[in-house]
């Protein structure tokens, strides 16, 4: 059983724009299990301003948000 | 699973909660056989063919009226059969859809032919159905009446410049598909399904047009 934030899905948007940040994102989110939890890399303002709102305005957790190399790092637990 | 391409061509439909990436491939793998092209029926293979229906049969050998109808048979196509005409203008559109003529009439279809009513005649009907399941028709209580939907459509056919309601019609058509395909159990309420063959009368019109 993964620890309780072990990603058991890894989604790259470092190279993505609007709207496929989001989109690489949801699809990601579907790709795994309600409880399970996503991780993010991106870079940039727009995904950092949009991505967790959008994953918070779609019923998911935003467990971590925290600088990771040249962008930021996310953790998304998927909701039910 | 979607390629990049896909996901790169139905990103705003992905972007949609009642949609989504599993919602999209739902509706890749789907079959829509629409009935009659009229405005409407041609405005609904439009919409269905941008949404990335899988495979799209049609079924109307009459003739292009003078005229043309919008927007996918043009008036220089005069005299040749609508289905025909329309297979080959939906070719451009999306390359995932294999849209493909169909003998015309329901009795030897495997389908679930549900009527989208939108009139209470037969050439101004769109008929169609995803993955086997009911799609709905016209709504039986409110607003648009189908009785004006009905009349504006028959009055429109072959007129230049018709006005929105065949699109109108065409839209809520595609849209009802869509949501049968995607939420089968889930229908909106207030929807009644016209089966082939069922003699449901049209509601009164409750705008004071003809009953």
């Amino acid at each position: 059983m993964r620890g309780v934030t072990e990603p058991a899905r890894v989604v790259d948007i470092r190279s993505q724009v609007c709207p496929m940040t989001w989109v690489r994102v949801k699809l990601g989110l579907e790709a795994i299990g309600a409880g399970e939890i996503l991780e993010v890399w991106m870079r940039g303002d727009e995904p950092l301003r949009n991505v967790p709102r959008s994953a918070a305005g779609e019923g998911h957790e935003v467990v971590l948000c925290e600088p990771a190399g040249d962008g930021h790092r996310l953790l998304i637990r998927k909701g039910a | 699973m979607l390629d990049d391409l896909r996901i790169e061509r139905y990103a705003r439909h992905i972007l949609l909660r009642e949609v989504g990436g599993v919602g999209q491939e739902k509706i890749l793998s789907s079959t829509v056989r629409i009935d009659g092209l009229s405005e409407a029926g041609c405005w609904a293979a439009t919409y269905l063919v941008l949404a990335g229906v899988g495979r799209l049969h049609l079924a109307d050998p009459r003739p292009v009226p003078a005229g043309g109808l919008l927007p996918l048979l043009p008036a220089a196509e005069e005299g040749s059969p609508r289905d025909q005409v329309a297979v080959t203008a939906l070719a451009s559109l999306n390359p995932d859809v294999v849209s493909s003529v169909e003998p015309a009439g329901p009795e030897d279809r495997e389908y679930e032919l549900v009527r989208i009513a939108v009139g209470g005649r037969d050439e101004d009907y769109v008929v169609a159905t995803g993955n086997g399941r009911a799609v709905g028709g016209w709504t039986a209580v409110g607003s648009p009446c189908p009785r004006c939907i009905g009349d504006a459509l028959r009055s429109a056919e072959g007129v230049a410049g018709s006005g929105p309601a065949p699109a109108l019609a065409g839209s809520v058509a595609a849209s009802e598909i869509l949501a049968a395909i995607l939420q089968p159990a889930a229908r909106p309420t207030g929807l009644r399904i016209h089966r082939l063959g069922e003699a449901a009368p049209l509601p009164a019109c409750t705008h004071g047009g003809a009953a």
